[in-house]
Protein backbone atom coordinates (compact mmCIF):
# COMPACT_ATOMS: atom_id res chain seq x y z
CA UNK A 1 0.00 0.00 0.00
CA UNK A 2 1.14 3.63 -0.57
CA UNK A 3 1.18 6.75 0.76
CA UNK A 4 -2.03 7.25 -0.79
CA UNK A 5 -3.86 4.58 0.91
CA UNK A 6 -2.21 4.89 4.18
CA UNK A 7 -1.26 2.17 6.46
CA UNK A 8 -4.21 -0.45 7.29
CA UNK A 9 -4.25 0.97 10.57
CA UNK A 10 -5.30 4.73 9.60
CA UNK A 11 -6.69 4.11 5.96
CA UNK A 12 -7.16 6.40 2.86
CA UNK A 13 -6.29 9.61 2.95
CA UNK A 14 -6.81 11.30 -0.12
CA UNK A 15 -9.57 14.38 -0.22
CA UNK A 16 -11.34 11.78 -2.76
CA UNK A 17 -11.35 8.83 -0.57
CA UNK A 18 -12.75 11.35 2.01
CA UNK A 19 -15.96 12.65 0.00
CA UNK A 20 -15.90 8.71 -1.36
CA UNK A 21 -16.31 7.97 2.17
CA UNK A 22 -19.28 10.30 2.06
CA UNK A 23 -20.90 9.66 -0.92
CA UNK A 24 -20.84 5.96 0.08
CA UNK A 25 -22.22 6.74 3.89
CA UNK A 26 -24.69 9.00 2.53
CA UNK A 27 -26.27 6.03 -0.17
CA UNK A 28 -26.16 3.73 2.84
CA UNK A 29 -27.98 6.57 4.57
CA UNK A 30 -30.63 5.97 1.87
CA UNK A 31 -31.52 2.58 2.16
CA UNK A 32 -33.67 3.38 4.73
CA UNK A 33 -35.42 5.87 2.46
CA UNK A 34 -35.74 2.83 0.19
CA UNK A 35 -37.26 1.02 2.98
CA UNK A 36 -40.03 3.41 3.92
CA UNK A 37 -40.95 3.80 0.40
CA UNK A 38 -41.23 -0.02 0.15
CA UNK A 39 -43.14 -0.72 2.68
CA UNK A 40 -45.55 2.17 1.56
CA UNK A 41 -46.20 0.75 -1.46
CA UNK A 42 -47.14 -2.54 0.49
CA UNK A 43 -43.83 -4.82 -0.23
CA UNK A 44 -43.41 -7.41 1.91
CA UNK A 45 -40.16 -8.12 4.35
CA UNK A 46 -38.59 -10.36 2.03
CA UNK A 47 -38.86 -7.95 -1.08
CA UNK A 48 -37.54 -5.22 1.24
CA UNK A 49 -34.52 -7.60 2.32
CA UNK A 50 -34.37 -8.84 -1.13
CA UNK A 51 -33.95 -5.57 -2.28
CA UNK A 52 -31.96 -3.94 0.42
CA UNK A 53 -29.20 -6.72 0.41
CA UNK A 54 -28.47 -6.62 -3.27
CA UNK A 55 -28.75 -2.90 -3.18
CA UNK A 56 -26.41 -2.71 -0.02
CA UNK A 57 -24.11 -4.55 -2.62
CA UNK A 58 -24.54 -2.91 -5.78
CA UNK A 59 -22.79 0.38 -3.44
CA UNK A 60 -20.17 -2.04 -2.05
CA UNK A 61 -19.31 -2.50 -5.18
CA UNK A 62 -19.76 1.39 -6.62
CA UNK A 63 -17.45 2.25 -4.10
CA UNK A 64 -15.01 -0.29 -4.30
CA UNK A 65 -12.12 1.79 -4.82
CA UNK A 66 -12.47 3.04 -1.10
CA UNK A 67 -10.45 -0.34 0.23
CA UNK A 68 -7.00 -0.17 -1.63
CA UNK A 69 -5.14 -2.91 -3.04
CA UNK A 70 -3.77 -5.18 -1.97
CA UNK A 71 -6.64 -5.46 0.57
CA UNK A 72 -9.73 -5.39 -1.55
CA UNK A 73 -8.61 -8.44 -3.49
CA UNK A 74 -7.62 -10.66 -0.59
CA UNK A 75 -11.16 -9.61 0.96
CA UNK A 76 -13.03 -10.63 -2.38
CA UNK A 77 -11.24 -13.96 -2.36
CA UNK A 78 -12.17 -15.18 1.69
CA UNK A 79 -15.99 -13.73 0.79
CA UNK A 80 -15.86 -15.88 -2.83
CA UNK A 81 -14.67 -18.84 0.02
CA UNK A 82 -17.27 -18.33 2.58
CA UNK A 83 -19.85 -16.49 0.64
CA UNK A 84 -19.67 -17.77 -3.24
CA UNK A 85 -19.78 -14.27 -3.46
CA UNK A 86 -17.18 -11.42 -3.00
CA UNK A 87 -18.95 -8.78 -2.23
CA UNK A 88 -20.18 -10.67 0.61
CA UNK A 89 -23.24 -12.73 2.37
CA UNK A 90 -26.32 -12.92 -0.10
CA UNK A 91 -30.05 -12.86 1.69
CA UNK A 92 -30.09 -16.24 1.60
CA UNK A 93 -26.80 -17.11 2.83
CA UNK A 94 -28.59 -15.33 5.82
CA UNK A 95 -31.53 -17.24 5.74
CA UNK A 96 -29.77 -20.05 6.11
CA UNK A 97 -28.50 -19.65 9.28
CA UNK A 98 -31.97 -18.55 11.23
CA UNK A 99 -31.70 -14.74 9.95
CA UNK A 100 -34.77 -13.02 9.93
CA UNK A 101 -35.92 -10.69 6.45
CA UNK A 102 -35.89 -7.85 9.46
CA UNK A 103 -32.49 -9.08 10.39
CA UNK A 104 -31.16 -8.55 6.86
CA UNK A 105 -33.35 -5.78 6.67
CA UNK A 106 -31.18 -3.91 9.65
CA UNK A 107 -27.63 -5.74 8.35
CA UNK A 108 -28.31 -3.97 4.83
CA UNK A 109 -28.32 -0.50 6.17
CA UNK A 110 -24.86 -1.19 8.14
CA UNK A 111 -21.61 0.06 7.15
CA UNK A 112 -18.64 -1.72 7.65
CA UNK A 113 -14.45 -1.21 7.51
CA UNK A 114 -14.49 1.17 10.99
CA UNK A 115 -11.12 1.77 10.14
CA UNK A 116 -11.80 2.77 6.81
CA UNK A 117 -13.24 5.70 7.90
CA UNK A 118 -16.93 3.72 6.72
CA UNK A 119 -18.60 2.54 10.16
CA UNK A 120 -20.49 5.53 10.47
CA UNK A 121 -24.39 3.94 11.95
CA UNK A 122 -23.30 0.49 13.11
CA UNK B 1 -29.87 -35.17 6.52
CA UNK B 2 -28.72 -32.33 4.07
CA UNK B 3 -26.25 -30.14 6.44
CA UNK B 4 -24.17 -27.31 4.91
CA UNK B 5 -20.45 -26.08 5.96
CA UNK B 6 -20.43 -22.82 8.29
CA UNK B 7 -17.09 -21.89 6.77
CA UNK B 8 -16.75 -23.14 3.12
CA UNK B 9 -20.04 -22.37 0.40
CA UNK B 10 -19.11 -25.25 -1.68
CA UNK B 11 -19.38 -28.05 0.45
CA UNK B 12 -22.40 -29.27 1.64
CA UNK B 13 -22.49 -32.99 3.47
CA UNK B 14 -25.33 -35.79 4.26
CA UNK B 15 -25.08 -35.95 8.41
CA UNK B 16 -26.56 -39.05 9.88
CA UNK B 17 -27.59 -38.13 13.52
CA UNK B 18 -28.29 -41.59 14.72
CA UNK B 19 -24.44 -42.31 14.13
CA UNK B 20 -23.10 -38.71 13.88
CA UNK B 21 -21.76 -40.30 10.56
CA UNK B 22 -21.09 -36.92 7.84
CA UNK B 23 -19.70 -37.44 4.53
CA UNK B 24 -18.91 -33.84 2.67
CA UNK B 25 -19.68 -33.35 -1.04
CA UNK B 26 -19.41 -30.53 -3.63
CA UNK B 27 -22.04 -27.91 -3.15
CA UNK B 28 -22.49 -28.71 -7.44
CA UNK B 29 -22.50 -32.43 -7.01
CA UNK B 30 -24.64 -33.26 -3.81
CA UNK B 31 -26.70 -36.07 -4.09
CA UNK B 32 -28.82 -34.27 -1.09
CA UNK B 33 -28.89 -31.16 -3.63
CA UNK B 34 -33.08 -30.76 -2.94
CA UNK B 35 -33.42 -31.61 1.09
CA UNK B 36 -34.36 -29.10 3.02
CA UNK B 37 -31.39 -28.06 5.03
CA UNK B 38 -31.42 -29.47 8.39
CA UNK B 39 -28.25 -28.20 10.33
CA UNK B 40 -24.53 -26.60 9.82
CA UNK B 41 -21.29 -28.19 10.15
CA UNK B 42 -17.57 -26.90 11.01
CA UNK B 43 -14.71 -28.66 13.16
CA UNK B 44 -13.70 -26.53 15.62
CA UNK B 45 -9.60 -27.21 16.38
CA UNK B 46 -9.61 -30.96 15.95
CA UNK B 47 -13.49 -31.53 16.93
CA UNK B 48 -16.18 -31.86 14.44
CA UNK B 49 -19.30 -30.10 15.49
CA UNK B 50 -22.81 -30.32 13.92
CA UNK B 51 -25.34 -28.33 14.95
CA UNK B 52 -28.74 -29.61 13.65
CA UNK B 53 -32.46 -29.86 14.13
CA UNK B 54 -33.80 -33.53 14.21
CA UNK B 55 -37.27 -34.80 15.02
CA UNK B 56 -38.33 -30.91 15.73
CA UNK B 57 -35.05 -30.37 18.40
CA UNK B 58 -31.91 -28.47 17.91
CA UNK B 59 -29.16 -30.60 18.60
CA UNK B 60 -25.29 -30.02 19.18
CA UNK B 61 -22.85 -32.73 18.08
CA UNK B 62 -19.61 -32.23 19.49
CA UNK B 63 -16.95 -35.03 19.04
CA UNK B 64 -19.14 -37.71 19.81
CA UNK B 65 -21.23 -36.18 22.46
CA UNK B 66 -24.66 -35.24 21.75
CA UNK B 67 -26.70 -32.39 23.43
CA UNK B 68 -30.10 -31.11 23.17
CA UNK B 69 -29.63 -27.48 22.16
CA UNK B 70 -32.28 -25.85 24.69
CA UNK B 71 -32.33 -23.43 27.89
CA UNK B 72 -30.20 -26.04 29.42
CA UNK B 73 -27.59 -26.02 27.20
CA UNK B 74 -24.88 -23.37 28.15
CA UNK B 75 -22.29 -22.09 26.03
CA UNK B 76 -19.34 -19.69 27.47
CA UNK B 77 -16.76 -18.20 24.88
CA UNK B 78 -13.48 -16.14 24.90
CA UNK B 79 -10.47 -15.25 23.53
CA UNK B 80 -7.57 -16.99 24.97
CA UNK B 81 -3.68 -16.05 24.43
CA UNK B 82 -4.72 -12.98 22.39
CA UNK B 83 -3.22 -9.86 22.28
CA UNK B 84 -6.16 -8.44 21.25
CA UNK B 85 -9.92 -8.84 22.31
CA UNK B 86 -11.28 -6.92 20.42
CA UNK B 87 -13.42 -8.28 17.80
CA UNK B 88 -13.46 -5.36 15.37
CA UNK B 89 -9.34 -6.18 15.44
CA UNK B 90 -8.96 -9.36 15.83
CA UNK B 91 -7.60 -11.70 13.44
CA UNK B 92 -7.38 -15.76 13.18
CA UNK B 93 -3.60 -15.90 13.94
CA UNK B 94 -4.05 -13.87 17.13
CA UNK B 95 -4.27 -16.35 20.02
CA UNK B 96 -7.52 -19.13 19.66
CA UNK B 97 -11.22 -19.02 20.93
CA UNK B 98 -12.85 -21.13 23.66
CA UNK B 99 -15.70 -22.46 24.20
CA UNK B 100 -16.88 -24.02 27.29
CA UNK B 101 -20.16 -26.77 26.48
CA UNK B 102 -22.13 -27.14 29.67
CA UNK B 103 -25.09 -29.14 29.85
CA UNK B 104 -27.16 -30.90 32.82
CA UNK B 105 -25.56 -34.73 33.58
CA UNK B 106 -22.51 -34.39 31.20
CA UNK B 107 -19.28 -33.12 32.07
CA UNK B 108 -17.87 -29.85 30.49
CA UNK B 109 -16.62 -29.78 27.32
CA UNK B 110 -13.94 -27.42 26.20
CA UNK B 111 -12.84 -26.93 22.29
CA UNK B 112 -10.41 -24.81 21.14
CA UNK B 113 -9.83 -23.20 18.35
CA UNK B 114 -8.83 -20.66 15.47
CA UNK B 115 -11.33 -17.83 15.13
CA UNK B 116 -11.84 -14.71 13.34
CA UNK B 117 -11.10 -13.58 9.74
CA UNK B 118 -7.52 -14.09 8.76
CA UNK B 119 -5.20 -11.97 8.10
CA UNK B 120 -7.35 -8.88 7.97
CA UNK B 121 -9.87 -7.34 10.84
CA UNK B 122 -13.40 -7.04 10.30
CA UNK B 123 -12.50 -3.41 10.87
CA UNK B 124 -11.11 -3.19 7.50
CA UNK B 125 -13.18 -5.38 5.86
CA UNK B 126 -16.24 -2.97 3.84
CA UNK B 127 -18.24 -6.03 3.09
CA UNK B 128 -21.79 -5.33 4.24
CA UNK B 129 -23.25 -7.31 6.71
CA UNK B 130 -20.14 -9.48 7.77
CA UNK B 131 -19.99 -10.13 11.47
CA UNK B 132 -17.31 -11.87 13.16
CA UNK B 133 -19.52 -15.07 14.01
CA UNK B 134 -19.41 -15.87 10.52
CA UNK B 135 -15.71 -16.16 11.20
CA UNK B 136 -16.54 -18.37 14.52
CA UNK B 137 -18.68 -21.32 14.23
CA UNK B 138 -18.64 -21.29 17.91
CA UNK B 139 -19.36 -18.05 18.64
CA UNK B 140 -22.73 -18.08 16.04
CA UNK B 141 -23.96 -21.03 17.55
CA UNK B 142 -24.07 -19.28 21.43
CA UNK B 143 -25.56 -15.96 19.64
CA UNK B 144 -28.11 -17.72 17.75
CA UNK B 145 -28.79 -19.60 21.37
CA UNK B 146 -29.08 -16.23 23.21
CA UNK B 147 -30.73 -14.60 20.79
CA UNK B 148 -34.10 -16.66 20.51
CA UNK B 149 -32.83 -20.19 21.16
CA UNK B 150 -32.35 -21.12 17.19
CA UNK B 151 -36.54 -20.97 17.50
CA UNK B 152 -36.48 -19.98 13.48
CA UNK B 153 -33.29 -22.26 12.50
CA UNK B 154 -33.41 -25.39 9.85
CA UNK B 155 -37.52 -25.22 10.77
CA UNK B 156 -38.38 -24.55 6.84
CA UNK B 157 -37.01 -25.15 3.32
CA UNK B 158 -34.49 -21.98 4.05
CA UNK B 159 -31.83 -22.06 0.94
CA UNK B 160 -29.21 -24.01 1.98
Amino acid sequence: MGDEAGSPKTGPRSREVLQGRDAYNAEIGGLGRTEAQMRSEGKSDEQIARALNQQRRDIGEKYKDLTPEPLRSEIYARNLERYQDRLGPTADWFRARGKSWADIIESAKRTGGGDLGLKSNK
Amino acid sequence: MRVISHDIYAEVGEFDPATGNLTTFYRDSAPNAGQPLRGLYQSLGDTPVVFYRDAGQLRLRVGDLVLPADEALSLQWQLVDATETDLDQHVAEDGAAELTITAPDTRPVVVRYSSGPPRIPLALDPTPGVEYDHWDFGLFIKNILEKNGGASLFVEDAPG
